[in-house]
């Protein structure tokens, strides 16, 4: 049964309306919600779980208002009120019973609609994907805790596969590094490049295998070249670095190439720097020729 | 001053400093009623020593389960096979089931065969009714445990083991100190407490309403620390020594996590279909019939328009209880569905610098539903509901600076305490106490918000 319009309630546009039904057409096997509801147990003992569960949760608001962006029709209103119509005054014919979700404990927080064999879930799921606690959902609010969360198995399965497509091809490449590559990688991590190579490898795989969508983005970025090639001329002695102010400096002349200020967004100066160097143009360009070259002649000296 | 002439009048004497008296009321008036809206003690009133600073209870579990059904293999047959989500283990051969599925009604089936899967059982069940008595099921079905058959020399069924599930709170240290110099302790202000003009008394008891009240409002809405006082890297911790800080969690804290915690579909309303609700919810969590609603006037009055029937345009005299000159608007007692319910107005839901409808509005709309029976122990034993646990104060001995209730230390220090204890003329005065709520079976708790 669909989300039924019962005086001022669900007075949906069609428009709004056709997109909720093929929302629920999307999962014809029954749609999954998880609230989340519990709390960390705080017992050290863990007697009970990791989590509690309330033993009886009941959704709020029960009745909302959205704004249906859809609505043309003449004489509505885009505000519209959403409920589940539960009974109507005998005498006045107006809703005043209304169906609330609610949510058992031992039901561990998910909240399993079967539309498939029961047509009567539809409004409710109807109603959930209007709500504003919805995570994501078409009316969040986002002044209020998403306690909702719709379970796309789907897209779960999407996520994970792409996951781990990524750490293949993230183990692939920490794998086929050459000798040079990983002292290049560990240079634009601010690792100590004197280290074993076997260490550095091993630090390069662990951090492919944890993070491998962050270590494919920054193995195929420019950031990677210029990072190692910051690091390198730091410790050949050929660039000074202030961490104060992050102001890199020729070593042997003090002449400033650049001083970023202290950092706003959490970034190390080593990535602050590179993204400087791939995007401040001209004088940019000019030192990072140099520095190349430098690079490329000059013995290294020491670590930072 | 010189000798002048003229009428003496009421601006030549008061040119003369000093001169005239003043009219000062020595009393303090009790304008800010802190005392009288923190008090709980029409919700809590026991007090239960504790021995440790976190305290554990047990309670059963349910003997029954209720499955549901979330696929099914065969159906209108007199044998079917259906499988249950079901995360215990707990249907086992010879059980005799019962379904919600309208097609069962007065029918039973029993089990034949259960295997087992990860968070499922698939079952076998033979109707009882024979052939002529098809079984069915349909996903989402309900399936009741409610009774088991067996045969001539039969075998023992598997056994169940129940389990017990464990509630749990800390103990909180509350602290208050008051500090006053050698020279305002002796300097006499104007105004009085008990005959003594002096600042002390006034602040003395300003500070234990104020500790007072705070643990009252702990008990009423605290939210319990994950941080315990044993934790080694502790999250909540004192930032100078770096130890940890524990708190209790309160009657709303139990309910919302423990509890029932539901609310009126729209706020403001409260009519029989909310009182359903309340019942419902009761029922599901087979909670006993006889409870304290305890709320603030502003859900009070909605409850009380709502049974005196004022809701609507007209009002019918006949349910009003006119007493002379007197109107009685309140509503004090309920009997509606096999239920009872004693309203209880308690201040401290109104308290508009605690728990004020803009400050904690789901506090001050709500009810909060405590049954008024002692839970019984599984052997026939009692306790109260709703305790406060403490612990034993750790100050040591008797002294004239120290004086205790069993609950509360205060403690004087400083060189104007009784036995001066430093050289710096001051008094300095502490109160501590340890303690928790402690709300048992909790899942006969609710809270209720209708405004």
């Amino acid at each position: 049964m669909l989300l039924a319009q019962v005086g001022v309630y669900n007075d949906l546009s069609p428009e709004l309306r056709k997109k909720l039904q093929d929302k629920v057409e999307e999962y014809p096997n029954g749609i999954r919600f998880k609230f989340h509801i519990s709390s960390i147990n705080p017992d050290p003992t863990k007697y009970n779980g990791e989590y509690l569960w309330p033993n009886i949760y009941t959704l709020d608001p029960a009745i909302f208002t959205i704004r249906d962006e859809f609505e043309k029709r003449e004489g509505k209103q885009k505000v519209k009120q959403i409920a589940l119509i539960a009974g109507l005054d005998d005498k006045t014919g107006i809703a005043n019973r209304f169906h609330k979700v609610k949510v058992e404990g031992r039901s561990r927080g998910i909240y399993n609609l079967d539309t498939a064999n029961n047509p009567e879930l539809i409004e409710w799921a109807m109603y959930l994907f209007l709500h504003p606690k919805l995570k994501d959902g078409m009316f969040q609010d986002k002044n209020r805790v998403p306690v909702i969360e719709l379970i796309d198995e789907e897209k779960e399965a999407r996520e994970e596969r792409r996951t781990r497509r990524d750490k293949k091809e993230a183990m692939d490449k920490a794998y086929s590094m050459s000798d040079y590559q990983v002292k290049e990688f560990a240079a634009a991590m601010n690792w100590d490049t004197t280290e074993e190579n076997e260490m550095l490898r091993n630090k390069i795989e662990i951090m492919a295998e944890t993070d491998p969508t962050m270590f494919n983005d920054f193995v195929k970025s420019g950031k990677l070249k210029y990072q190692a090639g910051i690091k390198k001329a730091i410790n050949k002695g050929i660039l000074k670095l202030d961490p104060s102010e992050c102001k890199l400096s020729w070593a042997n002349t003090n002449q400033p190439i650049i001083a970023l200020g202290i950092s706003q967004d959490g970034k190390t100066d080593l990535e602050r720097l590179a993204a400087w160097f791939e995007s401040a143009g001209d004088k940019a360009d000019a030192a990072w020729k140099k520095i190349e070259s430098l690079n490329k002649s000059e013995k290294e000296v020491s670590q930072v | 001053m010189a000798v002048t002439q003229g009428t003496v009048i009421k601006s030549y004497v008061s040119a003369i400093d000093f001169l005239d008296q003043r009219d000062i009321d020595p009393n303090i008036y009790d304008q800010s009623r802190d005392r009288a809206f923190t008090d709980i003690m029409k919700i809590v009133n026991r007090y239960k020593p504790a021995t440790m600073f976190y305290y554990n209870n047990f309670v059963n579990n349910d003997v029954y389960e209720v499955g549901t059904i979330s696929a099914v293999s065969t159906t209108g047959l007199a044998q079917i096979q259906f499988t249950i989500n079901t995360a215990s283990t707990f249907p086992r051969v010879g059980d005799l089931i019962m379904t919600s599925n309208s097609n069962n009604i007065g029918k039973q089936a029993r089990v034949q065969v259960v295997t087992f899967g990860s968070g499922t059982a698939t079952l076998t069940v033979r109707s009882v009714g024979g052939n002529a008595v098809p079984f069915y099921a349909t996903v989402g079905d309900s399936v009741a445990f409610s009774s088991n058959a067996f045969a001539e020399k039969s075998d023992a069924p598997t056994n169940r083991r129940y389990g017990l599930t464990k509630y749990y709170n800390n103990i909180q240290i509350f602290r208050e100190v008051d500090e006053i110099s050698d020279v305002q302790k002796v300097a006499k202000i104007e105004v009085n407490v008990g005959g003594d003009y002096h600042i002390l008394p006034y602040q003395t008891i300003q500070k234990v309403i104020k500790m007072n009240g705070d643990i009252s409002v702990q008990m009423l809405a605290g939210s319990q620390s994950s941080t315990l006082f044993n934790d080694a890297s502790p999250f909540l911790a004192d930032p100078t020594s770096g130890l940890p800080v524990q708190t209790t969690g309160g009657l709303d804290w139990y309910c919302i996590n423990y509890g029932i915690n539901d609310q009126a579909a729209s706020l403001g309303t409260f009519g029989f279909t909310e009182l359903d609700d309340i019942i419902d919810n009761f029922i599901a969590n087979k909670a006993p019939l006889d409870y304290f609603v305890f709320m603030g006037s502003r859900s009070y009055r909605i409850i009380s328009k709502f049974l005196k029937q004022l809701g609507s345009s007209s009002v019918d005299s006949r349910r009003l209880n006119v007493d002379g000159k007197t109107f009685d608007f309140n509503v004090e007692h309920l009997s509606y569905g096999g239920y009872e319910f004693d309203f209880v107005h308690v201040p401290i839901f109104d308290h508009p610098q605690l728990f004020s409808s803009t400050l904690r509005a789901d506090v001050n709309g709500s009810l909060y539903l405590v049954p008024k029976d002692s839970v019984d122990t599984v052997d026939n034993g009692r306790q109260a509901r709703i305790q406060i646990r403490h612990t034993p104060t750790p100050l040591m001995g008797t002294s004239a600076n120290k004086s205790a209730n069993g609950i509360i230390t205060e403690w004087r220090t400083g060189a104007l305490a009784e036995i001066p204890t430093g050289s710096v003329m001051q008094l300095h005065t502490d109160w501590e106490t340890a303690q928790g709520l402690e709300c048992l079976a909790v899942k006969h708790f609710q809270k209720y918000r209708i405004v």
